[in-house]
């Protein structure tokens, strides 16, 4: 099966301390590892003030993370989370294309200055040929 | 300034049809000069061209946790401005309109603004 590259963002309700965050986290992760994906990293935000209030919450405890799993299981890692208390929202949203494509546009780019710093050169090479 | 004055110039000239009164007639050598001068300085007119400012600044992903930059792209109400505001080639504000988007599901930046 093929891997896919996921980033799950999720904000965890504001009455739960750090180590209820940490514990939230590991259920998550035990979710996509369940379905044969692998968490590659983890990225807490800690406390953050929510843009607008969710429910009673004004602030929220934002996790980061990036997930390789197969396609057909992140549907059920969202269900899962959607049932899970502590969880205001969540985000998953596949970036493997995405990142893909960004990194065509840089080497692309990266091969247009380089030609260009090139040909600027051989001209000046000409150029100093020319002179002496 | 040339788009603030054109309504104002077309105005003029449509309530000319409606009366073609002979006290306006007057007016016309003035509305004809103010013609000219303003199809002169049409040509010399200047404005900047706005260009999308996400190709140039070489911005290859636009994040949904980017919020600086997308706070950029909606000023003071919250709303997602169009395109001709700033200038953004269309793929651009759609990379842009799905981060805004998918920001404000998570609270990042707000729907709104009182």
């Amino acid at each position: 099966m093929s891997q896919r590259q996921y980033e799950i963002l999720f904000i965890a309700e504001q009455t739960l301390g750090e180590a209820e965050v940490d514990t939230l986290t590991a259920t998550v992760k035990g979710f996509i590892e369940k379905e044969n994906g692998t968490v590659e990293k983890v990225e807490k935000w800690g406390k953050k003030r929510l843009a607008y209030p969710i429910g009673k919450n004004r602030e929220g405890s934002y996790v980061l993370m990036l997930a390789n799993s197969p396609g057909s299981a992140i549907s059920e890692v969202e269900r899962r989370m959607r049932v899970t208390d502590g969880i205001l929202r969540f985000l998953a949203i596949r970036i493997d294309e995405e990142m893909k494509k960004a990194d065509r546009k840089r080497t692309i780019r990266g091969k247009k200055e380089s030609t260009r710093r090139a040909s600027v050169r051989e001209k000046d090479r000409a150029f100093e040929g020319g002179a002496q | 300034m040339s788009d603030a004055e054109t309504p104002e110039f077309k105005g003029r000239s449509g309530g000319e049809g409606r009366s073609g009164g002979e006290g306006r007639g007057g007016e016309r050598g003035e509305r004809g000069e103010r013609g000219e001068r303003k199809g002169g300085g049409k040509g010399g007119f200047f404005r900047r061209r706005k260009t999308c400012k996400l190709c140039s600044e070489k911005v290859d992903y636009v994040d949904y946790k980017n919020t600086k930059l997308l706070l950029a792209f909606i000023p003071e109400r919250a709303k997602i401005l169009p395109r001709r505001m700033f200038g953004t080639c269309a793929p651009c504000q759609r990379k842009v309109r799905t981060a805004i988007l998918r920001a404000r599901q998570m609270a990042l930046i707000p729907y709104s603004t009182e």
